[in-house]
């Protein structure tokens, strides 16, 4: 079956009264998840979670899913009119987009990226299309060693281009493989730090842990840096404001841009660790290396806003591509949303496209709907959504935390549950605060489990030799990759006296 | 500064004699089962061993006053900086935060979740955001509501019915 007829049989699952809902609200809760600072995708898609679970797998995954692309089209907005970015993504948006706001082009600016974030979130969506199933063919080879190879270089690409410190990103990814040790052993039967209780012989539920890092956590955080005292000054957007469409010359401007922001952002996007915030920063110096007028950026430059714009919006396409046909997350949202799969018992990795092709691809084509409809949200809609700005984070702090702790709740009955999730929001404030990655963790969590079996299974398969590592090519290429991620940082400090430069971390 | 190394000092040597716990006990479990192949100990076993050498190099590095990594990001540094110089008051805003959340829990155990969440929302709200008592009812009281007839109506979920049955409905 070509892709062609696979995305047909994919938009013909989603193209119903139902999903078009559901994926409607996606996108629009994740819109205002990414304008509201201090509140993540990975936040919206945890707390959203457990109301999903009356649905089927594809309906639920459509709409989580929106969450996550939704949030890159809503962090824009607050980038560009308070100069507070509302994702880690959309950082470098604040280096040109608020300046020119600042010039009464706010409007401009606005129409510009979401046409730029709708180019590139559809350019990604036709590149997964196409590489997706190309990864899922090569991925069949793969046996337990690559896929326990490929989850320890997912996890050491996390912990080295993230950002803060990488010791505490090292030890953040430690304690999430920890937190997946809890429970019965799968080989042996044997039970694992449950100290006697019923509750944690299956282990450490995901749910209110992802619930309580990434909801709790933040909204913990946001009152810590003093964000719910403040009103944000923000610059009043109107459709019917002069300067509210961009020129000719600005059209033009960002066209090439788009292009190049799409590719790279994508091409990002797949590796594992890296993200739609590496990417946009790229982007962003790529922008302006290449650029005839380099004084012109932090000043309002449109390619240095629409660059990094379009390249966010093609990494979360891309980082689907690990998480689909490999099952390796990249990021806290994209852990969240393997955390959903396995919950759904969907198992992300070569065998999803053809075990459930209408599952996989009705997610591939919900994506050029979910970018349609986002277009249209974003400009008509500006001002509505920007109106969410006035809503001060003192309010919305009881609604978010009564959302997490009543979600928690109905996902099992379980108060303990309940509690795990407050003890996991004081942790993840506590992480956040003094550069550790709840993210990092929350990811290790997920793979923790999936590291053991496929190490048992490589260990069994070679009688206990690890040189099966070493007779299998793609194994042995990846340990040589795994190598060269330890020994770069490692070789950088020792000729240059100062550590590899860390860029702000793929967080969400 | 000292406040904050302190704290952190202490979040890290948590952390690290969590780490040793851990593996304590992981050196309880098996390395290898009877059948030669790898036991319930062997991963518990290497992860316990780096936790503790990460947390303790990090400890270490606190407390000798040297980062053991380049500076983290922008966020991060602008944070260290305001709680440079620790204001009692976003602390004090935080530690009441948790405290809420914690007495959230037995709250809804107790008086159910429509009264519960009825109750967290005003009493957080009249709390954080004073001087807009309308505001605060409002929310406080159609939010809640929403959000139990969302749960218990429209998605027929398990809600904390409370020791008492307090809500008529």
């Amino acid at each position: 079956m070509d892709i062609f007829e696979q995305l047909l049989g994919g938009l013909q699952t989603v193209i119903t009264p139902g999903n078009l809902g559901l994926l409607l609200v996606g996108v629009t809760v994740g819109m205002v998840v990414g304008i509201m600072p201090g509140l993540g995708a990975s936040a919206g898609i945890a707390i959203l979670l457990p109301l999903t679970f009356s649905l089927d797998p594809t309906s639920a995954i459509v709409m989580l899913a929106a969450i996550y692309y939704g949030a890159m089209y809503g962090g824009t907005i607050t980038s560009v009119l308070i100069n507070t970015p509302g994702e880690s993504s959309t950082v470098a948006s604040t280096f040109d987009g608020y300046p020119l706001a600042r010039q009464g082009r706010a409007g401009a600016a606005l129409v510009l990226c979401a046409m730029a974030s709708f180019v590139a979130g559809t350019v990604g969506a036709i590149l997964l299309s196409a590489l997706a199933p190309l990864f899922s063919q090569a991925a069949r080879s793969f046996g337990p060693p690559e896929f326990f190879m490929v989850v320890m270089v997912g996890m050491l690409m996390l912990v080295v281009i993230i950002g803060g410190n990488r010791l505490y990103g090292l030890f953040s990814a430690l304690f999430g493989f920890a937190l997946g040790t809890v429970g019965v052993d799968i080989g042996t039967g044997a039970q694992r730090y449950t100290f006697g209780s019923a509750e944690l012989i299956g282990g450490i539920d995901f749910i209110p842990l992802a619930i309580g890092l990434f909801g709790i956590g933040e909204i913990l955080y946001s009152v810590y840096l003093n964000q719910h005292a403040e009103d944000f000054p923000y610059i009043k957007v109107s459709t019917k404001d002069e300067g509210f469409w961009p020129s000719r010359r600005e059209w033009k401007e960002s066209r090439w841009p788009t292009a190049r922001g799409s590719v790279l952002g994508f091409l990002v996007g797949v590796l594992p660790g890296a993200g739609a915030t590496i990417a946009s920063l790229m982007s962003y110096s790529m922008e302006k290396s290449i650029s005839k007028t380099p004084e012109k950026f932090g000043k309002g430059a449109i390619p240095g806003l629409i660059g990094p714009e379009a390249a966010n919006n093609a990494a979360s396409a891309g980082s689907l591509v690990p998480l689909l046909t490999l099952g390796i997350p990249g990021s806290g949202s994209t852990a969240v949303l393997l955390g959903a799969f396995l919950l759904y018992g969907l198992r992300p990795g070569p065998l999803l496209m053809t075990q459930n092709p209408e599952f996989a691809w009705g997610l591939i084509a919900s994506m050029y709907l979910g970018n349609v409809v986002l277009v249209l949200l974003n400009i008509f809609a500006i001002p509505l959504f920007a109106s969410f700005m006035k809503i001060p984070l003192r309010i919305a702090i009881p609604v978010i935390v009564v959302l997490c702790t009543i979600g928690t709740y109905t996902v099992n009955g379980s108060i303990i549950e309940t509690w795990l999730m407050v003890l996991a929001g004081v942790l993840g404030f506590f992480m956040k605060r003094f550069g550790f990655s709840p993210a990092a963790a929350i990811v290790a969590l997920v793979l923790g489990p999936i590291a053991e079996e496929t190490l048992r299974q490589t260990l069994l398969i070679s009688n206990g030799s690890p040189l099966i590592f070493y007779q299998r090519p793609v194994a042995f290429g990846l340990v040589i990759l795994f190598a060269v991620l330890i020994a770069v940082p490692v070789a950088y400090r020792l000729i240059r006296g100062r550590s590899l430069p860390a860029v702000p971390g793929e967080e969400d | 500064m000292t406040a904050i190394t302190n704290t952190k000092s202490l979040f890290l040597l948590t952390m690290l004699i969590g780490s040793a716990l851990y593996t304590a006990v992981a050196f309880d479990l098996e390395w290898t089962t009877t059948a030669g192949r790898i036991g319930p100990g062997f991963f518990p076993r290497i992860l316990g061993v780096l936790l503790v050498i990460t947390a303790g190099w990090a400890l270490v590095s606190e407390l000798t006053g040297r980062t053991a990594e380049s500076p983290g990001p922008q966020e991060q540094t602008s944070a260290d900086q305001q709680a440079s110089d620790d204001q009692p008051a976003k602390l004090g805003d935080t530690l009441l935060m948790i405290g809420l959340i914690i007495a959230f829990v037995p709250l809804l155990l107790y008086l159910g979740a429509l009264i519960g969440m009825v109750l967290f929302t005003l009493i957080t709200l009249f709390l954080f955001n004073r001087g807009r008592p309308l505001v605060n009812v409002l929310v406080g009281v159609v939010f809640p509501l929403s959000l139990f007839l969302l749960f218990d109506r429209g998605l027929n979920a398990t809600l904390p019915p409370g020791a008492f049955d307090l809500v008529p409905f």
